[in-house]
């Protein structure tokens, strides 16, 4: 797995779950992820991965009026999408409990 | 809301990347409608389009396609319509000059280089579409694209008439042209309604209506050359200036 790989299913996974909390739209995720501390991501590659988890059913949308004009594009998880979360936190504890294990030792 | 030229000008590369890459119209639609949500959230926020591009449109594009699948099934339904347009093109003008008979060498060479052409064309609008060329570079390379076929094209035509015997395929009669110059016109007709636009309409009138007007009056073939060019080139111009008027109107909205 190369590293962009990797970090597109971590953005994978955090989309998941910023969409689990509610149904969002594109610029909204990008906000709600920003609230988080995420700093480093290009706005538009949530894009592109966004069309990858419709793909697999991970998530479904809908166009709906909104204030500014055109129709936006909002999401919702799937079941599918559920469990996929619920995978992707049980992976990531496992990842990010031995990388800190690993980078902790450093240190001291 | 209006978005920055920049914005507008990327929209645009995208359609265009995105349709000449061979993905689906609705899909391609979607994210179009998507992204500019997007960037005006962006730029009322005082972001710029690099913050969707990460600086580089070009990987931002290539990545964004590389999730949509080539569209084959759009393809196949557009395929028919394209080969009759294109074979109307060819016939229907000459159906109505009444010098409708073909060499082997022709009926072999004008697809081909046609097929070659349309390729090129859409591989420049492509690149042209990701790319970082200066005007100059565009003109130029495309000058050399329209180059390359118009050669072709007179390297065909050249031989045609003075090295090879040409070997007269059909000359059917003037009845039958005046049929196949109507089934021409028909497939314009319908090409037009199936494209919603009058572009199949307006330049075969163009193209062939001089001629076909001066069945009915009398004039000289040098008049009748100068006639049937300039209407062309006029006739052009102006549905250019019409196109850049029109995208001028869009864009300030």
């Amino acid at each position: 797995m190369s590293s962009s790989q990797m970090l597109k299913g971590i953005l994978e996974g955090c989309l998941l779950g910023i969409i689990e909390k509610g149904e969002t739209y594109g610029y909204e995720m990008i906000e709600k992820l920003e609230s988080y501390g995420f700093q480093m991501i290009s706005e538009g590659s949530i894009y592109p991965v966004l069309m990858r988890m419709q793909k697999e059913g991970f998530v479904q949308s809908v166009l709906k009026a909104s204030p500014s004009g055109p129709k936006r594009k909002y999401y919702t998880l799937t079941a599918l999408g559920q469990k996929e979360y619920e995978e992707f936190k049980l992976r990531w504890n496992e990842l990010s409990h031995s990388v800190n294990r690993l980078v902790e030792e450093e240190i001291e | 809301m209006m978005l920055s030229k920049e914005s507008e000008e990327f929209i645009a590369n995208l359609k265009m990347y995105l349709m000449t890459s061979g993905k689906n119209e609705k899909e391609i639609h979607e994210i179009s409608q998507e992204l500019r949500d997007h960037l005006e959230d962006a730029e009322s926020r005082g972001k710029t389009v690099d913050s969707v591009t990460g600086g580089s449109p070009e990987t931002y594009l290539k990545n964004l396609s590389s999730e949509m699948k080539f569209d084959v099934f759009g393809i196949l339904k557009v395929l028919p319509m394209l080969i009759l347009l294109l074979a109307a093109y060819f016939i229907t003008g000459s159906a109505i000059r009444g010098d409708l008979s073909f060499s082997l060498l022709s009926i072999i060479a004008y697809p081909v280089i046609t097929l070659f052409g349309v390729v090129s064309y859409i591989n420049f609008m492509r690149k042209m579409s990701i790319s970082t060329w200066s005007t100059k570079k565009t003109m130029v390379i495309l000058m050399t694209v329209q180059f390359v076929i118009s050669i072709s094209f007179l390297a065909v035509l050249f031989l045609d008439t003075f090295i090879l015997d040409p070997l007269y395929i059909y000359i059917p009669s003037r009845e039958i042209m005046w049929v196949i110059a109507a089934a021409g016109i028909a497939t314009f007709i319908a090409g037009a309604l199936w494209s919603k636009s009058w572009f199949t309409i307006i330049i075969p009138i163009l193209l062939v209506g001089p001629d076909f007007a001066m069945h009915f009056v009398d004039v000289t073939v040098t008049q009748q050359l100068i006639i049937s060019s300039s209407t062309l080139y006029i006739g052009l111009a102006l549905v250019m200036l019409f196109i850049f008027l029109k995208n001028r109107k869009q864009t300030g909205q």
